[in-house]
């Protein structure tokens, strides 16, 4: 469904991504998984439309799509949620969520949708009023995640969701997405836990340095004495 | 002294609204794309001699001409955001300060060269005289007039920015561009929309403002200066905080007018600004 194709992307003329080539099959997860600073930020950067490549394609059913700016990428059922989270801190929990669906007009469609993340994300719903700059690192993230969904897209984009979050929130955030990918959203997932990532995932890409160094089904990779020596330190 | 004190207040308040209304255009532009636009003050010098010759001709009193004026206003806006400020966007905070004070020294200057620097005024204005609400207590009419206009458009602002979606989105696109970009709000859009409303508003200030006050090229000096303290005051990018920076910046000037007589009656304007910097550099309502 989606293909990376070559990618090159750079900062100011310094190359971050090195012709990155990847794809993502309808209802799988994939996962990209690299250390701090191997460019996984970049390429998703890069694929949602915040950054153009100097090279290499990003194709969606067969149609170039790099080309296309952030918003109209959203359009096209990708959605990123960013590192960090990027929440309207001065906006309550609802509001947040209703700029996930700002291109659907419909209010039916949209309090549809609401109680649809709702559902998955029992927690927010009960501080809905409450301003999303006040909330806990970790329900920050399950808003993050909840208002991504609020479009309904194809394919979900997570950056590094467990980053920042005490360890009990990290199991919950990845049982969370477990039940997200139960709902038939395919999603691309990078992450520096691998051991997390790689349980949750269908297939996997290593990143390193802006090239992809290695690639492979996820319990494969947790059973590779290559991979569990250079990420996992086993 | 109480009830005179009472009318200094009265009419101050009514300055007030006025000050809202065209500082309430330069902070939602400020707070949408981080741009402080120096020929804001020159925007409300434009509306004000649009108002003037439509008086002229076809006759239209200020009142009356007040939509086309906002929207010919909103207008210039959009053509200072699309011809100016879209080329320096990713450019210093310098180039950005340079663009919109060209574009004041260049307003006032066209001012200057197409009606010359004289003082004009409505004749015979559609609403004028006062109302004498006590004994000691009379309001000017088109004061009066002028500041329900303001309070309208000024509700109507903060109703749109806070209620409906795409109010919502203009916000959003404030606090975090690149989110909202991830939320498919198109934010190039999102600017334009800012504009409209940002110059709108203080379009409709300058138009009834004309209705009672003198037109000429420097006018926007004055109340371009009074709009960025109003902002300043307020806490840049606020609507509320402008709000009860205009109010008090309105009745501060009146008491300063009163007090220390016309000459100084921004002095205190200035002063209350320059404490506001040093005890709370953030304005009344301002996030950091
Ligand atoms: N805004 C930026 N400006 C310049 N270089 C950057 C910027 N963001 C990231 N980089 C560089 O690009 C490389 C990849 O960064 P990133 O994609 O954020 O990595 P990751 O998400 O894997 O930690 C790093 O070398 C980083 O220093
Ligand atoms: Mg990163």
């Amino acid at each position: 469904m989606l293909e990376i194709k070559d990618l090159v992307v750079s900062y100011g003329g310094v190359p971050a991504l090195f012709g990155v080539s990847i794809n993502v099959n309808d209802g799988e997860v994939v996962s990209v998984v690299g250390s701090n600073g191997a460019g996984k930020s970049t390429l998703l950067k890069a694929i949602s439309g915040l950054m153009k490549p100097e090279g290499g394609e990003v194709v969606l059913d067969g149609k170039s799509i790099h080309n296309l700016k952030a918003h109209e990428i959203v359009k096209q059922g990708i959605v990123m949620v960013p590192e960090g989270r990027h929440l309207f801190g001065q906006m309550s929990i609802v509001q947040n969520l209703m700029m996930g669906a700002y291109q659907v007009t419909d209010k039916k469609v949209n309090a549809d949708r609401l109680e649809k993340v709702y559902s998955i994300f029992p927690r927010i719903k009960e501080r809905e009023k409450q301003l999303a700059g006040t909330l806990s690192g970790g329900e920050q993230q399950m808003v993050a995640i909840a208002r991504g969904l609020m479009s309904e897209p194809r394919i979900l984009m997570l950056d590094e969701p467990s980053l920042g979050l005490a360890p009990i929130m990290v199991k919950e955030m990845f049982r969370m997405i477990k039940d997200i990918k139960q709902t038939g959203v395919t999603i691309l997932l990078v992450e520096q836990r691998l051991k997390d990532a790689l349980i949750l995932s269908d297939r996997a890409y290593v990143l390193q340095t802006g090239k992809i160094v290695m690639e492979g089904k996820g319990e494969e990779f947790m059973n590779s004495p290559e991979v569990r020596q250079a990420y996992l330190g086993l | 002294m109480s009830e005179v004190i009472l009318q200094v207040v009265g009419s101050g308040v009514l300055w007030g609204f006025i000050f809202v209304l065209s500082a309430l255009g330069l902070t939602i532009i400020f707070g949408v794309m981080d741009i402080c636009n120096f020929a804001h003050g020159d925007f409300l010098m434009m509306a004000m001699f649009l108002a003037f010759w439509l008086s002229v001709w076809p006759g239209l009193d200020p009142m009356l001409s007040l939509p086309i004026v906002a929207i010919a206003i909103a207008l210039l806006g959009v053509a200072t955001y699309w011809l100016l400020i879209r080329h320096v966007l990713k450019a210093s905070g310098m180039a950005q300060i340079f663009v919109t004070f060209g574009l004041m020294i260049f307003l006032r200057g066209l001012a200057q060269a197409l009606w010359g620097a004289d003082y004009r005024s409505i004749t015979d204005p559609l609403v004028q005289g006062s109302w004498n609400i006590m004994p000691n207590l009379s309001l000017s009419k088109p004061q009066v007039v002028a500041a329900l206009c303001a309070i309208v458009a000024t509700i109507l602002v903060y109703l749109f920015m806070t209620k409906t979606r795409t109010g919502l989105a203009l916000q959003a696109v404030s606090e975090d561009k690149d989110a909202a970009s991830l939320m498919g709000i198109p934010v190039q859009k999102m600017y334009i929309l800012a504009w409209i409303i940002g110059a709108g508003c203080v379009g409709i200030a300058g138009g009834l403002l004309s209705e009672f006050y003198y037109i000429y090229p420097e006018v926007g000096m004055v109340y371009g200066f009074l709009a960025f303290i109003t902002v300043a005051l307020g806490g840049f990018g606020s609507i509320k905080g402008v709000f009860y920076a205009g109010l008090i910046i309105g009745m501060v000037q009146a008491l300063g007018g009163f007090f220390f007589g016309s000459a100084y009656q921004y002095l205190l304007v200035y002063g209350l600004y320059f404490v506001c910097v040093v005890v709370r550099p953030q304005g009344l309502m301002g996030r950091r």
